[in-house]
């Protein structure tokens, strides 16, 4: 069976953070398929890697083991961009860099997250209901 | 496909309201039948004297939601009448919701 999971919890409450993530190993370790797991609300405080002032290196401990499960089973881990800027977890920066022609050329960069999520929007909520047997909320 | 948001709860951060009818409004722009429940301290975003921003509320006609409904039992619970809310919604009793959610492609708590 093919599912998605939903993360509204933040990672500073250990009981709300580890049932999905122990929910997430034993569907895999039955053989089903987890099609997104998508970071919204709270949950996105999941993905800080600390860098940013505005949350603590500790609360890191829980992207890293998500990061971990996502890079051993190649999930596709997803955290809902407004949600993550609003809460100061991820930060827009813009680059300068001068080009081979001596002009300024601008870059915008997302810093802030944990590599193996990715930021974007609800639509890939809503891909991950569209496409899933089962979608499951933890808040 | 039909989806019903379930609001339950309550909380003095004013982004869990916009966020979970966010999740709401996205789903109708793609094209869901989306339908929305407010139980148990959740009725009180609903309530028509408060202090929380009804904005997004409000914002749920413009999107064309208007499948909302709320739990009759919760609602005498904290004192609102269904016919004094900041928008319209329909009482349900229990056999109700149940229909309500057996009608469900995809249920969301929030």
């Amino acid at each position: 069976m093919k599912f998605s999971l939903i993360i509204y919890s933040s990672p500073q409450d250990q009981l709300a953070y580890q049932t999905p993530f122990r929910y997430a190993q034993t569907l895999l370790e039955q053989g089903h398929e987890l099609y997104r797991v998508f970071f919204y609300g709270d949950g996105v405080h999941t993905c800080a890697d600390g860098s940013l002032e505005s949350h603590s290196a500790e609360l890191t401990g829980a992207g890293s083991q998500w990061a971990d499960l996502a890079h051993k089973h190649d999930l596709d881990m997803v955290v809902c961009v407004t949600a993550a800027l609003e809460r100061g977890i991820a930060r827009e920066e813009k680059l300068d860099h001068p080009a081979c022609d001596g002009n300024q050329q601008s870059k915008t960069e997302i810093r802030g997250i944990l590599d193996g999520f990715q930021l974007s929007g609800l639509g890939q909520l809503v891909d991950a209901m569209a496409n899933s047997d089962r979608t499951i909320t933890f808040r | 496909m039909k989806l019903l948001l379930i609001i339950n709860s309550l909380t003095a951060d004013t982004s869990h309201l916009k966020e979970s009818l966010d999740a709401g409004l996205t789903s109708a722009v793609f094209g869901l039948e989306v339908s929305l429940l407010f139980q148990g301290e959740g009725v009180l975003y609903l309530a028509p004297e408060t202090d929380i921003n009804q904005q997004s509320l409000k914002d749920l006609a413009i999107y064309g939601i208007e499948n909302i409904y709320v739990d009759e039992q919760a609602l005498s619970q904290h004192q609102l009448t269904a016919t004094h809310l900041a928008i319209s919604a329909m009482p349900l009793d229990n056999q109700a919701m149940g229909t309500l959610l057996t009608a469900q492609d995809t249920v969301l708590h929030f």
